[in-house]
């Protein structure tokens, strides 16, 4: 059998780590952006280290899906335009879904 | 080339996505979030173990949207020289190969095949994610981890200096050699772009936190990355055949101090050592034009 005939060692399919993401599982807190306060400067999209941050209809969006709660963004914003809050508020239960 | 310039200018894509298996503020996916802004979709990727080769992933997912290859911990340079002499027999020039280990993987388990790469000048990128201890396995302390610093084998604080990793990569005259953090993302970015226009061997060194492993808050990765820069612990700067060029002076440099005060793993340094850390930090800047 000629090397290039060789099957190709089973990899896993791109993309499959961001579909499958469901970080609410472990996330405590999430943040919450000021978007009268926000502008739009980007310092946050890359300074999250889960991508869940992007700018799209002139708007910071947040995909939850990814967000894991570190709270890195709502310290870095130089307009301070982001705070945490709380998943799970006592006995006011869980913060509302989207 | 044109470098990026601004934050707008930074391409929306991604290509180490979310969903990876990361700690809540890691460093290491920071890194490569960022890096892979600038290295794009042609490029290949070899990781050896590390906290990096397994938050990307498994055989099963992954977060990786380029060719990615979990190497062994001793031989992700020599994989990687492999992986371009393959490309280059089939004529495939437009490809970046990239070994990217953490500080264990660059200055300790990995260090003889990547200094072997040096010197046979292979035509690759290793990148070098320090976050200053072995955090996929509990947080030993390494060659790379900081005079001091307390880690679960050395509670006291570690009894001799960090290894100067960037020296002994110089010393191998590379074609590029360049310090980065991650709380400063275009200064990475447009290394990585400098790197990928030039052939031969070419080293980056990244400072990416570890909060765990530093005792910091989960949110404070990229304020400890800044402040390392900012007291002058942490340089950044590029050397192109040997030339030296310091990317980011601070405008005002703060003390070593209020750097390692916010960290629980310098709680045993003594006032004394800071001095003399302090010291060893004026004295090197003395030698920067400003």
């Amino acid at each position: 059998m000629a090397a290039k005939d060789l099957p190709l060692v089973p990899g896993a399919r791109p993309g499959s780590m961001a579909a499958a993401a469901a970080m609410e599982r472990i996330r405590e807190q999430r943040p919450a952006i000021d978007k009268e306060k926000c502008n739009l400067c980007r310092e946050c999209l890359l300074y999250c280290p889960d991508a869940a941050l992007a700018i799209a209809g002139g708007e910071v969006r947040l995909e939850l899906r990814f967000c894991k709660g570190c709270g890195i963004c709502a310290r870095e914003c130089p307009a301070r335009a982001i705070t945490m809050v709380p998943e799970y508020a006592g006995d006011r239960g869980l913060v509302g879904e989207e | 080339m044109e470098l990026i310039n601004s934050l707008a200018a930074v391409p929306d894509t991604e290509l180490f996505t979310g969903g990876h298996g990361g700690c809540r503020g890691c460093g290491a996916a920071l890194a490569a979030r960022q890096a892979m802004k600038a290295l794009g979709p042609r490029t290949i990727i070899t990781i050896p173990a590390s906290c990096m080769a397994t938050i990307g992933g498994s055989g099963l997912t992954t977060a990786w949207e380029i060719p990615f290859y979990h190497s062994l911990f001793e031989c992700a340079p020599a994989v990687a020289s492999g992986i371009r002499a393959a490309l280059d027999i089939q004529g495939i020039e437009d490809v970046n190969v990239v070994s990217w280990a953490g500080d264990a993987g660059t200055a300790d388990i990995g260090f003889q095949s990547l200094t072997g790469a040096a010197e046979r000048q292979e035509n690759i990128i290793h990148v070098c994610y320090d976050n200053e201890t072995y955090m996929n396995t509990g947080g030993q302390a390494g060659s790379a981890t900081p005079y001091l610093a307390a880690t679960p084998d050395t509670p006291a604080g570690k009894p001799t200096p960090r290894k100067d990793m960037l020296a002994i990569m110089a010393a191998h005259r590379p074609a590029y050699l360049a310090t980065a953090s991650v709380a400063y993302p275009l200064d990475l970015i447009q290394k990585f772009q400098r790197a990928r226009e030039i052939e031969g061997f070419r080293y980056i060194h990244i400072l990416a936190p570890c909060f765990k492993g530093w005792g910091i808050k989960e949110d404070q990765t990229v304020q400890l990355a800044r402040i390392a820069v900012e007291c002058g612990l942490w340089q950044l700067y590029e050397e192109v055949d040997g030339r030296r060029r310091v990317t980011v002076i601070p405008e005002r440099r703060l003390p070593v101090r209020e750097y390692l005060r916010l960290q629980g793993r310098f709680q045993t340094m003594d006032e004394a050592t800071i001095a003399a850390l302090q010291a060893a930090v004026d004295r090197r800047w003395q030698e920067v034009p400003s």
